[in-house]
């Protein structure tokens, strides 16, 4: 939290070093969690990248009140996505055709994994809206319960009632789809 | 009890994720849960792996270094989306091509067009034929009968192909479940619904179901089965939907199925 408070410092004052430290420290998770919610990698850079230039432009106006900046941030990609798809009017389908992960190395493990991704975003795709957010929140932002619940207004009992019931669906669906391989 | 095993599922998601854990020493603080949290843990499991996406190395050397440039000059909106053609310039843009090109092949081979499955040569015709005709649609109503339009005719493709034991893409199945998304959210958004309308939406639904069923009892491969699954929750969603913007459902007059030809433009 004291973390939080000298980082919002530097970033209200534009310093480099502390938009730096913002950048490092979110840009793969705030990825991360728009590249599932549209689908689709360059739309997700795209978007990743207008998260913090809008968070830059509303910088000098943030004041630090004991909330994480993470709330701040995914706020912000909360509503990038929620006007994309707002304004989308191209009818695309939803699949995320590129691969997820690379693994130059050992190519086949890689395609294995990307494999069982997709399996498992696409069962994230059949949750309910509420649920698959606090989900893709919680596992592909890696934000805490305290944080996913200041994200979506939410209390934290009902993010962790939410989680529970998604957790609960998806372990039925994933367990169906290893049954048929 | 429903409450506490929410709260000590998250306690021991923290202790998994933050703590590196095994599933199994967490198991052994809630030897009382154990049976109930496993399985719970380990679909939590297979969801974090969601975690190793990474961006690419050369967006993010390039967006960081276009950032910390907008923190030195101040210029924040300096920077262009990839695709600087905003999306109703697409739209435009979509429209002339077509027009241009019904110009130059003539407008018979639309009318052709209408008639053709996925994988036909003449498909792509019939589509972007479509979506000049969204780009032209005016007006809620409108639109919702549109997309209620274009659900009905894809989904009149995927019964032509199972007849001919032809591969449905699975493109097909998701518009379908778009178009019937959006005909439902334009519904939505219209002051005073007229009965046939919604009469028709709903027996939309109903002949989805019926449909995908008999596609599905029709024999697929496992992973189309799969998707024929999720395409039937969708237009049961769908329903259900329907059922919430209109409780006196039941007491409309459902309309006969109209096929697909009859629906052509």
């Amino acid at each position: 939290m004291e973390g939080d408070e000298n980082l919002s410092r530097g970033l209200r004052k534009r310093e480099p070093e502390a938009w730096a430290r913002l950048y490092e420290e979110y840009m793969p998770r705030i990825y991360r969690y728009i590249v599932l919610r549209v689908r689709n990698q360059a739309e997700a850079e795209d978007l990743t990248e207008q998260v913090f230039l809008r968070a830059l432009e509303s910088g000098p106006s943030f004041r630090w009140r004991g909330a994480p900046i993470s709330s701040w941030l995914f706020r912000i990609a909360r509503n990038q996505v929620i006007d994309f798809w707002r304004t989308d009017k191209t009818g695309r389908t939803v699949t995320l055709d590129e691969s997820l992960i690379d693994d130059i190395a050992n190519p086949e493990r890689a395609a294995e994994r990307n494999e069982d991704m997709r399996q498992v975003i696409r069962e994230m795709g059949q949750l309910t809206q509420a649920q698959r957010e606090v989900i893709e929140l919680r596992f592909a932002a890696e934000l805490s319960t305290a944080e996913v619940a200041r994200v979506l207004g939410k209390s934290q009992g009902a993010v962790k009632v939410m989680q529970h019931s998604a957790l609960a669906a998806l372990r039925k669906r994933l367990a169906g789809w290893s049954g048929h391989e | 009890m429903s409450r506490g095993i929410e709260g000590i599922l998250d306690t021991c998601l923290e202790r998994v994720r933050l703590r590196g854990e095994s599933i199994e020493q967490c198991l052994d603080s809630y030897p009382e849960h154990a049976s109930e949290l496993e399985p719970l843990l380990r679909a939590a499991l297979r969801v974090m792996d969601v975690s190793s996406i990474r961006p690419r190395g050369e967006f993010g050397r390039v967006a960081r270094s276009r950032l910390l440039s907008a923190v030195s000059t101040g210029n924040v909106r300096g920077k262009e989306r990839r695709f600087p053609m905003v999306r109703w310039q697409r739209g435009w843009a979509v429209a002339l091509a077509v027009i241009l090109t019904i110009a130059v092949v003539g407008g018979g081979t639309v009318t052709a067009s209408s008639g053709s499955l996925p994988g036909d040569v003449l498909y792509p015709v019939k589509t972007t034929a479509e979506k000049v005709q969204a780009f032209f649609t005016f007006g809620d109503e409108a639109n919702a009968r549109f997309h209620m339009k274009a659900a009905e005719r894809r989904l009149g493709e995927m019964e032509s192909l199972a007849e001919k034991k032809r591969a449905i893409p699975e493109s097909v199945l998701g518009r379908m479940n778009l178009e019937t998304e959006r005909a439902i959210e334009m519904l939505g958004r219209v002051e005073r619904v007229k009965e046939e309308l919604a009469s028709q939406v709903v027996n939309l639904t109903s002949k989805q179901k019926t449909v995908l069923e008999r596609i599905q009892q029709g024999g697929a491969s496992l992973e189309f089965e799969q998707m024929l699954r999720d395409a039937l929750q969708r237009s049961e969603r769908a329903q259900t939907e329907l059922e919430r913007m209109f409780p006196d459902l039941k007491k409309l007059r459902l309309t006969p199925w109209v096929n697909d030809r009859e629906l052509e433009p």
